[in-house]
């Protein structure tokens, strides 16, 4: 016997409220679980009602279902990872490399040549640029909250605030050496040090950057 | 058990899984729903299996079927298993006064 469109959103809300199921290919793949199981008690006379309470007690009922959902997001969490150390990874390799190295000899370059009034409003530009255009991917991804990408979102947003930490370090260092010529030319001074700490922020951040502008998709990126 | 019965099939839905080994079995082994889908998702992480998504009788349907490395894996891994069946085997049916 085969469900009415009324009686799948029935089962549906049943998995939203009861087990919080929220990602959408779980959610699809246990309403289809659900539902022929409800079917099958159906078929034996049983009352839709009933069909569905026997089938909700087959499927583990909300604690049950509950640790499918919470082992799809380990499993899709432990994919961003990957797929993110495979990125960061790819900076490093031949063509990416040319432009990592490129970016890092202009920086280098061009330090020195800032005058030392300006260097640290240049810092906080180079450094809270990436985090506000991550901001902004971050907004366009709110509008699919249950999809896969959520996740991803999820992940970066986690990431985004660990970057805004190392911006506050950053300043702290930086505005404790305000009056101090020495301290505040350090980071002209030492331009390896000032390239170093700049392209860490900078790839961390664009690194995220490419992951939400993807289209992360579970699975097949490491297939 | 999930390669093994996907290695004979085109491809297969959870649902499908779970009655095929309690129909195997003679309702002796049966795979939970709570053990089904963890273990569906992390072979299909590794690359082993892959899905479609059909739409049939009004909902979304999610298909598994075997990637190539799939089917390798999968014999590997039922070779592996008879060896261990066999040896294992051996040893229970060895005498006590051996």
């Amino acid at each position: 016997m085969l469900l009415t469109t009324d009686q799948l959103t029935y089962l549906r809300v049943d998995l939203q409220r009861l087990a919080d199921i929220k990602y959408d290919p779980v959610l699809d793949e246990l309403l289809d679980h659900y539902a022929t199981l409800t079917e099958q008690h159906m078929d034996t006379g049983m009352s839709f009602e009933d069909a569905s309470k026997w089938a909700w007690d087959d499927l583990g009922q909300g604690e049950g279902i509950q640790k499918i959902q919470d082992d799809y997001i380990a499993n899709v969490q432990q994919q961003i990872r990957s797929r993110h150390v495979a990125i960061v990874k790819s900076y490093f390799r031949w063509p990416a490399f040319l432009t990592t190295a490129l970016v890092g000899v202009l920086v280098y370059l061009v330090v020195p040549l800032i005058p030392t009034d300006y260097v640290i409003a240049l810092l906080y530009l180079i450094v809270l640029t990436p985090t506000a255009i991550l901001l902004w991917l971050e907004r366009k991804l709110r509008k699919e909250p249950t999809s896969q990408q959520s996740l991803v979102f999820e992940n970066a947003a986690r990431h985004r605030n660990q970057h805004v930490n190392w911006v506050i370090i950053g300043s702290n260092f930086l505005i404790s050496s305000i009056g101090d010529t020495s301290r505040q030319a350090f980071l002209q001074v030492h331009t390896t040090i000032t390239v170093v700490v700049c392209m860490l922020l900078l790839l961390y951040a664009i690194s995220f950057m490419q992951l939400l502008n993807e289209r992360f998709n579970f699975r097949t990126k490491l297939a | 058990m999930i390669l093994r019965l996907l290695e004979g099939r085109e491809r297969m839905y959870g649902y499908e899984i779970t009655q095929k080994v309690k129909e195997l079995t003679a309702g002796e082994m049966t795979i939970t729903e709570g053990a089904l889908y963890p273990a569906l998702h992390k072979l299909e992480a590794e690359g082993l299996l892959t899905t479609e998504t059909q739409v049939v009788d009004g909902r979304a349907r999610k298909y598994y079927s075997l990637t190539k490395t799939g089917q390798t894996e999968a014999a590997g891994r039922i070779a592996e298993l008879t060896a261990f069946l066999d040896n294992l085997n051996l040893v229970l049916n060895l005498k006590p006064s051996l």
